[in-house]
């Protein structure tokens, strides 16, 4: 029988435990374990994400660093209100947006646009974005500001709600939803001016 | 699996020899950030106790030795 309050490896931890069991579990013996697991299951997707926002491969895996000593660091503040990984992932957004800003690489990170009360309704189908080729996808984020590539991240490789995306970037859910559909226009913009089709 | 998904699976894989580098970074500030816990446990304590003595005051113990 396994033993989950001592485990020896991190492979001895069944596959199928929770990311919340997990860090109960780490809170309670401080087994380092237990923050193996968790490294497996997310250093490659915030890695993914910092690359993609800052695009240099030195600053992102120092961000990586950073922000995984700030999960473990502050996993007793982790009140299991959301779920672990949009945790996990707002600490690497607020993180590479930080940084953006300290570094003034891409002001559209702290020019502040969000409109309220406009009309929101979105003409441009979710399909378009999520059936884009991906060495194309990889392109046009590549050229987009960082602004707009964080919430198209949100949305579409997190499937983060908009109350969830709403909450990480201190905004309203109709100031989301504004955002999210310029985001789309600037991306379908910029994938015409690319790949004339 | 949608193209955004596929994306961040491809770059999970093209950087995963960094994530190995990366995790001896952090397994190293463990080790630091743990046998600084370590010391400030051993000797703060002690510490304390001195400064309370230095002050003129006492310990527990010399209380608990009085009232017997």
């Amino acid at each position: 029988m396994i033993n989950l309050l001592y485990p020896l490896l991190s492979s001895d931890i069944p596959k199928d435990v929770s990311d919340e069991d997990v860090v109960k579990l780490y809170l309670e013996t401080q087994n380092v374990a237990y923050f193996n697991i968790l490294y497996e299951r997310y250093s490659g997707k915030i890695f993914a994400k910092c690359i993609s926002l800052l695009k240099e491969e030195s600053s992102a895996e120092d961000a990586t660093q950073d922000v995984l000593m700030k999960v473990l660091l502050n996993m007793s503040k982790f009140s299991g209100r959301s779920r672990f990984s949009t945790w996990v992932y707002s600490i690497t957004y607020n993180y590479c947006i930080d940084y953006l800003r300290r570094k003034k690489k891409d002001p559209s990170v702290y020019v502040d646009d969000f409109i309220e009360n406009l009309d929101v309704e979105d003409d441009i189908e979710d399909s378009f974005l999520l059936e884009t080729n991906v060495k194309r996808l990889k392109v046009i984020l590549g050229e987009m500001k960082s602004g707009d590539k964080t919430i198209l991240l949100m949305k579409y490789q997190d499937e983060m709600s908009i109350k969830e995306i709403g909450e990480i970037l201190d905004k309203s859910e109709s100031a989301v939803k504004m955002k999210i559909k310029r985001a789309k226009q600037k991306f379908q913009k910029t994938y015409k001016e690319k790949y004339k089709e | 699996m949608n193209s955004f998904k596929e994306l961040e699976k491809i770059q999970e894989e093209q950087y995963r020899n960094n994530l190995m580098k990366l995790k001896g970074n952090i397994e190293g500030n463990l080790n630091i950030f743990s046998s600084l816990t370590n010391i400030i446990e051993l000797f703060f304590t002690k510490f304390l106790a001195f400064l309370v003595d230095w002050a003129g005051g006492s310990t527990d113990n010399e209380n608990e030795s009085t009232n017997q």
